[in-house]
């Protein structure tokens, strides 16, 4: 019942996006997160950082089973007791029945993703046993009858209103204090006699090192180190991918973490845990009936789909992951929706639908799949350099094989073929488009009806270079070829003319690369045997390219990405050759903005541009940001004389390739492009945009005409 | 006089909450006894003993935390006077001076007790155990792991949270209050 669900998922956006409180409490969350994470990174390398960070982490898994072993015989060695359990129902019987024949009444439990993948509380629940969750968020969430909605804010969708009635309703407080001191207090005061009468502690684990069989705890509240110390029996579940060599790796990771999760340089404790605590059981609360006098440690190692996932080229990608959440406060539709609408079992984002997949299978993981764009921007802050989006590409594509692709997914992965057919008819396609009776059909196929269709132009960029015929650039500086890409080819030809002529000003002799399609629009559908054969085919062409020393120039940051990002991964089993020609590919290729600005700076080039007196408010393309030439656009425009260039700070424009047209997306779409759209329009201008999607959506939303920056230099060379 | 070591480390240290405080080891007792409740338990870990008894010596009812219960005051389990603690008194491994941390051992087995469970947690640092960064403390507890009994504790500002609308309070579950005494040696 395929339409049900999505149906559902549709409804499900709308009620995020209309929940005033609910878009309140996320935007103002994330917009802390981001910042902080940005400030902390100031003080290291985060590019050479995660660089590593990402070694380490592939040197680990690679080795895994092999540590696994070393771990378990190490903790075995000091007393402790491992279970490696094969998936969720195996973890959560185990650690019920060890707290029924232990006779635990009370478990405290510190944050512990892991734990909720497992389904943990409510195993032992039924087993009459008092589960307290002892992190402040976990606890909120815990009273709410709630899953976590964020990889480290658990309750980040509540605001303080929210928590003051809840903590009134369930905690029996007549009338709760209104600052969040005092219900941090509240909560602390609560808490406390329960850690006291406990008999087992439940905590997660960040990572495990196998030489020496120790636990590392990243924790700001202490209640991990309460949970660790005070009750008789420890239990730590985590997942077998945490394993590390040795401590000697931390370092990096513990760099990065904080860093990237909360934008701390470190966060309160970091705890090194080996084996039980050396004290004896303190008699605290044992009043209350606890039998449990000797010290005990258990390890609970889940698989749950992870060695399967680890076998997997694709998906193993995601086993890098250290939980740090930065890709969530740094994607669009999260900031917009919010965890729960992904499921949250347990993860939420673009990373938890590749986990979803993974722990409980391709059915849960379908529906949250198309939530994620694609737009890259996540992997600009991910510290273990994760490739979200394509993890998203391959689990679509998986689905499309398991249970066929839609139809009108079908007609968006031919980017390449709608503007052939249609370029020749142009007046009559957008006449058709532009008829209430074209928008039925549309509707039909799930394609939201009331977006306003791509115009095609009736000559194509190819069909402007060839005629205008041989130009001779005087004494070229370089030489390079440009990529055509569907769009600018048929529906904005205009836009490439601009730039071939800013170019060839600066002296670049220019020839047309006779490309294929760069395959993200048929990617982005989760489509890729023809992309594949496109990729094949546009590397020998450019390769022959970069042979005759020429460069390669993008006018669509998207394109370039998909070559700089993608190719390397759709051409995974090419062998060495193809990636050899890749990396030489990819040295040569260029945005165009960036490449201009390039030359402008390498050559010196004084180029006498026409002063003009007006404002320009730059958009920064996602995949400009996510291949760090994110400032290029803005940087270019100042090189005019007397212009003011703002360039706004958003997330992403919302329409991302086709994902706005989607009906079931469409409203999601607009509300993120709206963000954008309020931040434009405090500004008069013009807007500038360097992405056809971002152009059509900001134009849609803005009633402006977004221009590429090519069509403002060549404005000011004039 | 501080060092741009202990300068960075202390202003790491306030910037989340931390106070610092500077003295010899000469002055630690009378530092320290102006920084505890008077009339609350201070617990000691074990390697504190002469501090504890210096304490006791000016009226703090001040006990030293070991396996075996409440050393120079059998009679007290350790527990019942944990629970009345006004302050946790700790020694360190070493500091961190980039990222404004403590490492800090076993403590007897008490240590990571005494750091998180009363009020008030205070942390002896000793000025010539600071270190730059990670990469530099980390192999030095590595060094020591087997002596340490597998277990250390990197602590950087009193216990906090920012899970109530991203509100940063301080002292949820662990102490409210994160004294360090930063002992320098007499010539520095
Ligand atoms: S690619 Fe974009 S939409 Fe997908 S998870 Fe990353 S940030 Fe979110
Ligand atoms: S995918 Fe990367 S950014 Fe996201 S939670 Fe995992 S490690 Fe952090």
């Amino acid at each position: 019942m395929a339409t049900t669900s999505k149906r559902n998922l549709r409804e499900e956006i709308h009620r995020s996006l209309e929940d005033e409180t609910l878009q309140r409490a996320i935007t103002s969350a994330m917009a802390t997160l981001f910042e902080r994470r940005k400030g902390a990174l100031e003080s290291i390398d985060f590019e050479e950082t995660r660089l590593e960070a990402r070694r380490l982490k592939e040197e680990a898994l690679e080795r895994n089973p092999e540590l696994l072993e070393q771990l378990v015989r190490k903790v075995e060695g000091y007393g402790g007791k491992v279970f490696l359990a094969k998936d969720g129902v195996a973890a959560r019987t185990y650690i019920a029945d060890l707290a029924v024949e232990k006779g635990v009444k009370t478990v405290v439990k510190s944050k512990s993703m892991v734990s909720e993948e497992v389904h943990l509380n409510a195993a032992l629940e039924e087993e009459g046993i008092e589960v307290v969750e002892t992190d402040l968020g976990e606890r909120i969430i815990q009273l709410a009858h709630e899953r976590p909605s964020h990889l480290i804010v658990p309750a980040v969708h509540k605001t303080k209103d929210q928590i003051i009635e809840l903590f009134a309703r369930t905690m029996g407080v007549e009338n709760p204090p209104t600052e969040a001191e005092d219900l941090t207090r509240l909560v602390r005061d609560d808490l406390r006699p329960r850690f006291m009468k406990a008999d087992m502690g439940v905590t997660g684990a960040n990572f495990v090192v196998a030489d020496t069989g120790t636990l590392v705890i990243v924790e700001n509240e202490g209640n991990a180190r309460l949970s660790t110390q005070l009750p008789p029996i420890h239990v730590a579940i985590t997942g077998i991918e945490k394993i590390i060599p040795s401590l000697e790796q931390l370092g990096t990771f513990l760099e990065l973490l904080p860093r990237s999760g909360t934008g701390q340089l470190l966060t309160a404790y970091v705890s090194l845990i080996t084996g039980e605590p050396s004290t004896d059981v303190l008699d605290m609360g044992r009043a209350n009936g606890g039998q449990v006098t000797e010290r005990e440690f258990h390890l609970v190692l889940v698989d749950n789909g992870r060695s399967e996932a680890r076998e997997d080229p694709e998906l193993r990608e995601a086993l890098y992951c250290v939980r740090c959440g930065a890709c969530l406060n740094a994607c669009a539709p999260y900031n917009q929706v919010g965890g729960h609408v992904y499921g949250v079992d347990p993860y939420p984002g673009g990373i938890g639908c590749a986990w979803t997949w993974i722990t409980k299978g391709p059915d849960s993981a379908k529906e949250i799949n198309g939530l994620c764009t694609t737009c890259s921007r996540c992997t600009e802050v991910c510290p273990s350099m994760i490739d979200i989006p394509w993890l998203n590409t391959v689990i679509k594509q998986r689905n499309n094989e398991r249970l066929g692709m839609k139809f009108r997914d079908r007609v968006f992965a031919r980017a390449d073929l709608l503007g052939d057919v249609s370029s020749p008819f142009a007046p009559v396609v957008n006449a058709v488009m532009k008829t209430p009776l074209a928008k039925v059909p549309m509707g039909r196929i799930g394609i939201d009806r009331t977006r306003k269709m791509p115009e095609y132009a009736r000559e194509t960029f190819e069909d402007w270079f060839q005629k205008r015929g041989q130009v001779t650039v005087r004494e070229p500086r370089r030489e390079a070829a440009m990529f055509v890409d569907c769009f600018i080819n048929h529906n904005k030809p205009h836009v490439g003319e601009a730039a071939v002529q800013v170019l060839e000003r600066v002296g670049v002799k220019l020839e047309l690369a006779h490309n294929e399609c760069c395959g993200r629009p048929a990617m982005s559908q989760g489509s890729l045997d023809k992309p594949r054969a496109w990729a094949k085919k546009n590397i020998e062409r450019l390769y022959q390219l970069v042979q005759e020393d020429k460069d390669i120039l993008f006018i669509e940051p998207s394109c370039l990405s998909s070559i700089r990002d993608d190719y390397r991964r759709l051409l995974e089993n090419e062998g060495e050759e193809t990636m050899r020609k890749l990396d030489q590919i990819e040295e040569r290729s260029w945005d165009v903005t960036e490449y201009f600005l390039h030359l402008v700076k390498e050559e010196r080039l004084d180029l006498h541009l026409r002063p003009l007196d007006e404002t320009f408010v730059v958009h920064g393309h996602c995949h400009q940001k996510s291949m760090g030439i994110g400032s290029v656009p803005g940087e270019a425009l100042r090189l005019i004389p007397e212009a003011d260039v703002i360039d706004v700070n958003a997330l992403c424009c919302g329409m991302v390739g086709s994902f706005g047209y989607k009906e079931e997306y469409s409203e999601l779409s607009r509300a993120i492009g709206q963000r954008l759209f309020d931040k434009l329009n405090e500004h008069e201008g013009t807007v500038v945009a360097s992405g056809i999607s971002c152009q059509s959506q900001i134009g849609e939303g803005t009633e402006r005409d977004p221009k590429h920056p090519m069509e403002i230099l060549i404005k000011a060379f004039a | 006089m501080s060092t741009p070591l202990t300068e960075a480390f202390a202003e790491r240290m306030q910037s989340v909450g931390g106070r610092i405080s500077y003295t010899t080891a000469e002055g630690l007792a009378e530092t320290l006894g102006g920084l505890v409740e008077r009339d609350r338990p201070v617990l000691f870990t074990p390697e504190l003993r002469d501090l504890a008894r210096q304490l006791r010596d000016v009226g703090h009812e001040a006990y030293v935390g070991t396996r075996e219960g409440v050393a120079e005051q059998t009679e007290a389990a350790f527990e019942g006077v944990l629970e009345r603690a006004g302050t946790g008194v700790s020694g360190s491994l070493l500091g961190i001076s980039s990222t404004g941390s403590i490492a800090v051992g076993p403590g007897g087995g008490n240590g990571g007790l005494l750091i998180a469970f009363p009020p008030h947690s205070v942390i002896i640092l000793q000025a010539d155990s600071l270190r730059k960064n990670l990469a530099e403390a980390l192999p030095e507890v590595e060094r020591r792991f087997d002596e340490l009994d597998g277990e250390a504790v990197f602590v950087s500002g009193p216990s906090r949270t920012a899970d109530i609308e991203m509100m940063s309070v301080v002292g949820v579950h662990g102490p409210t209050g994160l004294d360090v005494i930063i002992v320098e040696g007499k010539e520095a």
